[in-house]
């Protein structure tokens, strides 16, 4: 992995992680918003604009690819770099559980 | 129905000012239905209420319509209009909530502002450096035969470049103010501004001087009984000598020109005069031979001169 993804995605937004682990399954933007919604029983609302760039900039990084376009919503999927990049952010958050546990 | 349009300007990194504008106009009954270049918005009237706007840039979205406008409506956000460069964007706010945001991370937020500073910045540089700077240059240096319109373009272009130089400080204190306000922690931002700062100010230092070397004037003046001379390795400006002369004396210039463009003017003062010359290239030697008994004065005028000037006067 190249000293620009580490740079930028790790550690991770928010918002990154929501869509990286969201798509794991084939999903559009808007999708990812919704699953999000119901994932956090409505505290993270992700906001469209933060939705938009952000797809299109792990796009154009690698970490999703561009599936297909349907009633004008790009669907994406998460690619080998992306889940490699999510499962770094995995055991980076496990870690701070653990610790968090552990101190607390 | 009644409509109204206000003139507002705001710079490129004051979008958010412009939100506020919007949201508080439409807050008095005032919704916005365009803006035409350069600042003018457009308002009908309608009930007052608390609504979002906000603005996006994001050229790749512009590219793609059709799916960027959506995934916004899906969100629940009407699109209005594009107008140079932003995407115009409004929601009803819900009660009593934050207002509507089309950004919910710092992150994403600072990338806006990096794509605007990415679209907006490299054309105003351009002019700069392939306009605006090459011109001063040329018009300060007298390419182009000198003259008062050359004068003048050269004030022109000198006020313009220093504005030029004045408007990318503003956009970088603002946008330091708008990246410090997202990123306090990053220590490095204060001094990328800085080294930003003294780079614009050590660019006003540099035309300040360009422009008073090229105009100030380097020159000596030998006034003598039989002759004015000027050796002038640069002349900006006008110098005489008079000389009381009678009717068969004789004045006879010899010219040895280097550059820049150079007046003579011989007359009696208030009169019309015997000799007018102005020459950019080239200034023939020439002798002229009084008519009548007065007090001629001899004026050579620079702009940009160099060489030397010699009048020999011969007296009967």
């Amino acid at each position: 992995m190249d000293a620009h993804i580490k740079k930028v995605y790790v550690p991770m937004t928010e918002t990154g992680f929501y869509i990286l682990l969201c798509l794991q399954a084939p999903n559009h933007g808007y999708g990812v918003v919704q699953k999000v919604k119901e994932l956090t029983n409505g505290d993270i609302v992700l906001a469209p604009g933060t939705m938009y760039g952000s797809l299109s900039k792990m796009e154009k990084d690698g970490l999703i690819r561009f599936l297909g376009e349907e009633e004008k919503r790009k669907t994406y999927a998460i690619t080998p770099l992306g889940r490699e990049v999510l499962s770094m952010e995995q055991k980076r958050i496990e870690r701070l559980y653990r610790n968090m546990k552990e101190m607390s | 129905m009644e409509q109204k349009t206000v003139f507002r300007y705001f710079t490129i990194p004051q979008y958010q000012q412009e939100e506020a504008f919007l949201i508080s106009m439409h807050r008095n009954g005032w919704k916005l239905t365009g803006i035409t270049f350069p600042g003018f918005y457009h308002f009908d009237k309608c009930e007052p209420q608390k609504v979002a706007y906000r603005l996006d840039y994001n050229q790749e979205g512009m590219k793609n319509k059709a799916e960027y406008v959506q995934i916004f409506s899906d969100c629940g956000w009407e699109y209005l209009f594009d107008f140079v460069g932003y995407s115009y964007f409004r929601k009803k706010d819900g009660d009593g909530q934050e207002p509507e945001e089309i950004f919910c991370d710092d992150s994403s937020r600072l990338d806006m502002m990096k794509r605007v500073l990415k679209g907006r910045m490299p054309p105003l540089i351009a002019l700069f450096l392939c306009v605006l700077l090459p011109q001063l240059a040329a018009n300060v240096l007298g390419y182009g035969g000198g003259g008062l319109i050359q004068d003048i373009c050269s004030i022109t272009f000198l006020v313009l470049a220093l504005s030029y130089l004045a408007l990318f400080g503003i956009l970088a204190y603002q946008f330091y103010q708008y990246e410090k306000k997202l990123s306090p922690e990053k220590t490095g931002v204060a001094y990328k501004y800085w080294g930003i700062s003294l780079l614009l100010l050590f660019l006003a230092l540099c035309i300040g001087i360009f422009f008073y070397f090229s105009k100030r004037s380097v020159y000596s003046v030998y006034e003598r009984t039989d002759n004015f001379t000027v050796e002038a390795g640069q002349l900006n400006k006008s110098v005489s000598a008079t000389y009381r002369l009678r009717k068969g004396d004789t004045i006879t210039a010899h010219h040895d020109y280097s550059g820049g463009e150079l007046s003579i003017r011989i007359g009696e003062e208030g009169q019309k005069p015997i000799f007018l010359g102005n020459s950019y290239h080239k200034i023939e030697d020439f002798t002229i031979k009084i008519q009548k008994d007065g007090h001629y004065k001899i004026e050579c005028s620079g702009r940009g001169a160099k060489g030397t000037i010699r009048f020999a006067i011969q007296q009967q």
